[in-house]
């Protein structure tokens, strides 16, 4: 004879339970509770308010803003300008296809069982840029140049990143791998690039490229400011790369697997 | 493995271009040769471009009249004085926002680290929410977001927000009172020595005592009772020889008390904000990683909670929190040249900028600037890696 299986007391099931277990279980969680929900009403209220509720969205000038809340109307009349920087508006259709592509490399990525999912990955690594580097700037089979000086906005982040990105993964791999190699001068060369470039800020690797660099090139080879900042990116993002692919490597490559994989190549 | 003696099967030696060893000279030498090569290029352009340029080498500069005014100096400076003298008042505007960043950002970083673990919901969340939105934004927006959208907004001087008549908030900074010392100042700095000794004395004294008996004693808050109460003690005995001198308005602006320019708040308040949100995911991590058994067993052997954080929690969770811990502390330093885009007066921004800027001099500046942050970034990391290697697990 068993009895009857009850439910829970009342105050420890529902929006009651959940409440005083993880809201008001103690004295100081009580307090903690109370002070932070008043800092966040007394905030959040007027920031809604400000970024919202009074905030202008639609009209034709400034003039236009209530000056209550947010203007946010110059976000989209200038919208172009923040991701195409001055880049001529008939030649925008260049870009457009570069961002066409970019999704179509990466997107699948994130698709589990996306078909030739790497070989999409490949193109975003090989022929994305390649079609980058021959559209954005143009000068090519009949298209009209644009310098990289009226490049500017998003377009010009991700070109940054991108390109900074792609280059310094190799450099990386070269470097972590030099790091850990059993030749001591190889390995000596290594550790002193990483560690300078590590610790020095990036103004100022970002200064010494565009002030150094052409003292140090011969006379009458000189990079254009936009290549001048990619250089010292990538130089610095390499050391970066190179210190996370060696902590790859010293999680996975232990002794006993290296010996493995030796025993099975010979 | 004794390579180069290796025999094949046959009997024969292998070429020498599978010698390891041999392998290994010819790698290195064309390594070494290749670098020597290049860096011989980049002088020899360097220095020929520099000639046809009428630019000329060699630290003679730092000797030279400055000329510039600088907003905020640590040590006394004017525009008469030389561009050696600009270096020490920008590297000394980089420690100090530095120092201050470390310390805010540790503090911070704690307290949201713990916070995030916290049985509280509501706490949780907000700590979440902080680092998620803190640590995703770019650092340089935030300066800017804190010096243009925050600080700048601040009410003039004669508006300024004040606290009791001695804190003065506006837009051209926080002004606050400054104490000078009185002769009998000596006595009350001896007491606070001394407190500090005793505060030794006496925790060293229970340690003793309770390997021994096995008695506890509460050294910690006796401890921080004698650091405090004794100069304070003094203080009053010997008739409170501390002058205050308080800020006050006169025409546009304060005089007297010191104060702490926007561009420096600004700075301070962005890079220990966003430097502690990396240190609260730290800190989290460091905190999850102690297995909960560890938790168990301390509890099964009777120690109290707060023992049991002290004793068994903090020591392991340092472990695993000191190395990243190092290497954000490394990038505040290194993101404190970010100064540079709000005008206050940092290394990059005095050093870097202005006087880079008067005298040509690129190579010998940015030579110096990038040696000086090498030089703090291998301190700073030298001297936590000596505390690592003491808190670290010893293996027997």
């Amino acid at each position: 004879m068993s009895l009857p299986s009850e439910l829970p007391p009342r105050q420890d099931i529902g929006v009651t339970g959940w409440m005083r277990k993880n809201l008001f279980s103690t004295w100081y969680n009580i307090v903690l509770t109370l002070v932070a929900a008043y800092l966040v009403i007394t905030s959040a209220g007027p920031l809604l308010n400000w970024v919202i509720i009074e905030a202008t969205f639609t009209g034709e000038s400034a003039a236009d803003c209530s000056g209550e809340g947010a203007c946010w109307l110059f976000v989209g009349q200038r919208l172009n300008f923040f991701i195409y920087g001055f880049y001529p508006d008939t030649l925008q259709w260049r870009v457009d296809i570069m961002f066409g592509l970019l999704a179509v490399a990466f997107i699948p990525q994130f698709i589990e069982r996306f078909p030739r999912r790497k070989w999409f990955g490949v193109f975003g690594l090989t022929g994305l840029p390649l079609i980058g580097y021959i559209l954005i700037p143009g000068g090519w089979f009949g298209l009209e140049e644009v310098q990289s000086s009226r490049w500017g906005g998003l377009m010009l982040t991700l070109i940054l990143a991108y390109v900074g990105i792609l280059a310094a993964l190799p450099i990386g791999i070269v470097l972590a791998l030099g790091r850990r190699s059993d030749m001591p001068i190889i390995r000596g060369m290594c550790v002193v690039f990483i560690e300078v470039w590590r610790a020095v800020p990036l103004i100022t690797v970002l200064f010494m490229a565009s002030v150094m660099l052409p003292l140090f090139l011969p006379d009458g080879v000189n990079f254009e400011k936009l290549m001048r900042a990619l250089i010292g990116i990538t130089l610095w993002q390499s050391a970066y790369m190179a210190e996370v692919v060696r902590g790859g490597v010293l999680g996975t490559f232990r002794p006993n697997v290296t010996l493995i994989a030796t025993a099975l190549a010979s | 493995m004794n390579e180069s003696n290796m025999t094949l099967s046959n009997g024969a030696r292998p070429k020498p271009w599978n010698n390891p060893k041999i392998r290994m000279f010819v790698f290195q030498t064309l390594a070494l040769g290749t670098v020597f090569w290049f860096g011989w290029t980049l002088f020899h352009n360097t220095l020929s471009n520099m000639e046809s340029r009428g630019i000329s080498t060699g630290f003679g500069f730092l000797d030279e009249t400055a000329g510039f005014g600088i907003i905020m100096t640590l040590i006394p400076y004017d525009s008469t004085m030389t561009y050696g003298r600009t270096f020490f008042v920008g590297l000394l505007n980089t420690l100090l926002v530095s120092a201050m960043g470390v310390v805010a950002a540790t503090i911070i970083g704690f307290v949201v680290g713990i916070a995030r673990l916290s049985s509280n919901w509501l706490i949780a969340k907000l700590a979440l929410v902080y680092i998620e939105t803190i640590r995703n934004i770019p650092l340089l927006l935030q300066i800017f977001f804190w010096y243009f959208a925050v600080l700048q907004t601040l009410p003039s001087p004669r508006q300024s927000l004040d606290v009791a008549d001695m804190f003065f908030l506006s837009n051209r900074g926080l002004y606050f009172p400054t104490a000078s010392a009185e002769p009998g100042f000596g006595w009350v700095m001896a007491a606070l020595i001394a407190g500090i000794a005793a505060a030794v004395f006496v925790h060293r004294w229970a340690k003793r005592r309770q390997l021994r008996t096995g008695q506890l004693f509460p050294a910690l808050r006796v401890g921080t009772l004698l650091i405090l109460a004794l100069p304070l003690l003094m203080f009053m005995l010997v008739g409170r020889p501390l002058i205050w001198e308080m800020p006050s308005l006169t025409g546009f602006n304060f005089t007297g008390g010191a104060s702490i320019l926007p561009e420096l708040a600004a700075l301070w308040i962005a890079l220990s904000l966003y430097t502690a949100s990396f240190i609260a995911e730290i800190v989290r991590s460091g905190i999850l990683a102690v297995d909960r058994g560890q938790t168990e067993a301390a509890s099964a052997l009777g120690l109290k909670s707060s023992f049991t954080l002290r004793l068994v929690i903090i020591p392991q969770a340092m472990r695993v929190i000191i190395p990243p811990l190092t290497s954000q502390y490394l990038n505040l330093v290194k993101n404190s040249s970010l100064a540079t885009a709000i005008a206050y007066p940092d290394l990059v921004s005095v050093f870097m900028g202005t006087t880079l800027n008067q005298t040509g001099q690129a190579v010998e500046v940015v030579a110096i600037t990038m040696a000086v942050y090498l030089t703090i970034s291998l301190i700073i990391s030298g001297l936590m890696n000596i505390y690592n290697r003491a808190v670290a697990l010893q293996e027997r």
